[in-house]
């Protein structure tokens, strides 16, 4: 993700979440751990705020890569797609 | 064409801090996929639209979702003894799914933009003789609608999908079925719409829909943290937010809110061109243009309040890996690297609610289930209705909102 592709998002949102959307920055396998406070500070010099008040994307996990193998567990069961809407 | 460099600049700030206009016609409010669509419809037949959104476009359910095409009877649609009338009910909603087919083929064109349509055909795979039958039924009502699928067994099914587990009962593949980018579509109908006159103001949340009289051709005065917008007519189109904003005024929507999970991998050199569902467990899977996996298919997430994201639990991704793994055994050894979560809104009978309130007229709503595949096209259909007279009042709506 290039710093070119990442400014023309800061027009329009200080939402780091959006900026993510658009530009999958903080998707890679770093997962934002490298780039998250390079975009906040991006954002928070376009919109004059101080950094403290940009909100970060919404953490989620694995902390770290993990396969797929290794979380997969088939006793998680659902015996229904949906939940019923009554 | 476009492609999708336009979009995350179109909105400017300048817009945004403009103030309400005064008065419109029509207020949309919602500014996902069936907003922004509504908004383009309408405002090409001519309309004066204001939409209103209280965050940024595009942010919910309609950028949340895996941006499939679910044309294929799911396992969500079928009951425990299916009877006749139910194979009756399956074929009108193929036939709906068709309609949708014919618009997705074509929305590329509409907006003149990119926003990464593939038609790469849907499998649907079985893994006992009880689901293989299922496959079976399924595609003998999918073909009275009109909707090719083919059944696949034994050797022939391990030839087409040599990367699918090999003792899997049975496949069903569907060649009309794949995807669009959804973090594209929603925001690329909002750039139309804002081409075509349609006034679009994010961050900015009704709080309060009032039913006037006394102003000729002005029946609601709608009420925001941005100030007041007299209308002449009201779309609800706030997805999971609908029912909260319409018991305001009485209406009682029989809808409910789930929270869904999404597994998303590493990439991987790309093999898989076809999404998979699974017509008795819980999955869709694919391999995305960035070359990840996207593994979903109605696992829960945590609810929360907005403006909070859902937040995802664990149990929910490892029996989501395990159906999937289950699947497709490659990748057993594929690194997950994220899962996200969204908010899935659903009706009683799974049937959108579309149209126009009796009992307050002026007010429409606009909500869908299966809220991707079918979203432009009732979108569609909404607009023909406020704009054409005498045009039908959208197919079979749920039936709550005629009693309403």
């Amino acid at each position: 993700v290039t710093l070119e592709s990442i400014l023309p998002v800061l027009e329009s949102t200080i939402d780091p979440s959006v900026v993510k959307a658009y530009t999958r920055c903080g998707m890679g396998m770093c997962q934002g751990r490298n780039c998250q406070r390079q975009i906040s500070a991006l954002i928070a010099e376009k919109a004059k705020m101080p950094i403290s008040q940009i909100t970060q994307a919404t953490p989620r996990f694995p902390t770290k890569p993990i396969s797929l193998g290794q979380i997969a567990d088939s006793n998680v069961t659902s015996e229904k797609y949906f939940i019923d809407a009554e | 064409m476009l492609n999708s460099d336009f979009l995350p600049g179109y909105l400017s700030q300048s817009e945004n801090i403009e103030e309400l206009p005064k008065q419109t016609d029509v207020v949309v409010i919602g500014g996902g996929l069936l907003g922004t669509a509504l908004s383009y419809y309408l405002a090409k037949a001519g309309v004066e639209v204001t939409l209103l959104e209280r965050n940024d476009l595009n942010r919910e359910a309609s950028g949340t979702n895996a941006g499939s095409f679910h044309f294929q009877i799911a396992l969500h649609q079928l009951t425990e003894n299916m009877t006749e009338a139910d194979d009756k009910r399956l074929v009108d909603e193929t036939k709906l799914m068709l309609d949708a087919a014919k618009l997705w083929d074509d929305i590329e064109k509409e907006l003149n933009a990119d926003l990464g349509v593939h038609f790469t055909g849907g499998f649907m795979v079985a893994e006992t003789q009880e689901e293989l039958q299922v496959l079976r039924d399924k595609q003998r009502i999918e073909e009275a609608a009109g909707l090719e699928t083919h059944v696949l067994t034994g050797n022939e099914m391990r030839e087409f999908a040599p990367y699918m587990a090999p003792d899997l009962s049975g496949i069903a593949f569907c060649p009309r079925e794949g995807h669009a980018n959804p973090l594209l579509v929603g925001p690329a109908y909002a750039y139309r719409a804002h081409e075509l006159g349609t006034q679009i103001r994010t961050n900015c949340e009704v709080t309060r829909i009032e039913q006037i009289t006394g102003i000729p051709g002005y029946r609601f005065k709608v009420h925001t943290n941005r100030g007041i917008i007299l209308c002449n007519r009201v779309v609800n189109a706030s997805g999971a937010w609908t029912a909260e904003l319409s018991s305001q005024l009485g209406l009682n929507l029989p809808m409910g809110l789930s929270g869904l999970h999404v597994n998303v991998t590493e990439p991987r050199e790309f093999f898989l061109n076809s999404m998979i569902q699974h017509i008795g467990r819980r999955l869709t899977l694919k391999q995305t243009a960035n070359n990840t996996f996207i593994i979903g298919g109605g696992w829960p997430s945590r609810e929360e309040k907005f403006p909070l994201r859902y937040s995802n639990i664990w149990e929910s991704a490892a029996g989501n890996a395990a159906v999937a793994v289950r699947v497709l055994p490659m990748l057993k050894d594929v690194q997950l690297v994220r899962v996200w979560s969204g908010v899935w809104a659903y009706t009683n009978d799974f049937k959108p609610i579309l149209g126009e309130s009796e009992k307050i007229p002026g007010y429409h709503i606009a909500m869908v289930p299966t809220g991707f595949t079918l979203g432009p096209m009732v979108s569609r259909m909404l607009a023909e209705y406020m704009t054409q007279p005498g045009a039908k009042t959208c197919f079979q709506m749920n039936s709550t909102l005629i009693a309403n």
